[in-house]
């Protein structure tokens, strides 16, 4: 039995206040998710809105044995792929260029800079393709493992290690002739 | 999910990720309206199966539900005599 395996099954019998506790316990890692992946606050709120409604719908189908969250991340996850597709929206090339060599230029102090070397990379993360963007996010905001991702995404493991790989090889290239390169080095951990 | 440790990384690369991640993108959604909001809209949702009469495994209208949409006793009378299987509801079934 999972631990949320009461609520669930109070959720199946309509019980509207399981929802409202699943909701509680799981808005902040939805949302978080969400709007790292999209971008837009409202957007994010709105996925928030759609993936407890579906918890709500189908909560028969869902098993009280297993942990909610993967099931949570894989709907998160499906929404915000069909908002990209019915809203394909790219950062335009002008302002990832600025953001990305903007707070090098101003040479900053280095508390400062350390907080520039953020945001180059926030932005830098936001400009990767979609299925790589979601494996970077799901490691390292949500903190899951590899094969985590790799069930939650319906992916092989090895496509799960090959997206981690070319977004970090990208991200490292995107970054290359900035400060942060050099600190950056050549290291790989996984 | 949240109960984790905060992982360090030894690879800058990958230290820089989860710090650039970890501080842009905040945790909390801004509006407070929301839960409310979601608990309404799955009571409509519940309502709308159940004057429909569709089966779906789990779904279920109960008194508990009309208190989120906000429907009296004279309404939800209303709404179970208009499904299919109610007073009106059945009458015009049998009409077509």
């Amino acid at each position: 039995m999972s631990i949320d395996a009461p609520l669930i099954l109070q959720l199946q019998a309509g019980d509207l206040d399981a929802l409202g506790a699943l909701y509680d316990k799981y808005r902040p890692t939805v949302y978080r998710t969400a709007l790292a992946i999209v971008r837009d606050p409202d957007v994010a709120e709105d996925i928030l809105q759609e993936v407890f409604l579906r918890l709500h719908t189908y909560a028969a189908r869902v098993k009280s044995e297993l942990p909610l969250a993967p099931w949570l991340y894989r709907v998160t996850i499906n929404l915000c792929y069909t908002w990209f597709t019915r809203n394909k929206w790219f950062a335009p090339l002008d302002e990832f260029i600025e953001n990305l060599v903007g707070p090098m230029k101003q040479r900053p102090e280095p508390a400062a800079e350390q907080r520039a070397a953020q945001e180059v990379m926030h932005t830098a993360i936001n400009a990767l393709p979609f299925n790589q963007r979601v494996v970077v996010i799901l490691h390292y905001l949500n903190e899951l493992s590899l094969q985590e991702i790799a069930e939650i995404t319906a992916s092989p493991l090895g496509t799960v290690k090959s997206r981690l790989f070319y977004a970090r090889e990208s991200l490292r290239q995107q970054l290359e002739g900035t400060p942060l390169a050099q600190e950056i080095g050549y290291g790989f951990t996984h | 999910m949240d109960s984790r440790t905060k992982r360090v990384y030894q690879n800058p690369l990958d230290e820089l990720m989860r710090q650039a991640l970890h501080r842009n993108v905040p945790g909390r959604s801004a509006n407070p309206q929301a839960r409310r909001r979601l608990l309404e809209r799955a009571a409509v949702h519940s309502l709308s199966y159940w004057l429909m009469q569709w089966r779906l495994p789990g779904e279920t209208f109960t008194s508990d539900h009309s208190v989120w949409i906000g429907l009296s006793w004279r309404e939800m009378a209303y709404a179970q005599a208009m499904r299919p299987m109610g007073l009106f509801g059945s009458m015009i079934s049998q009409l077509r």
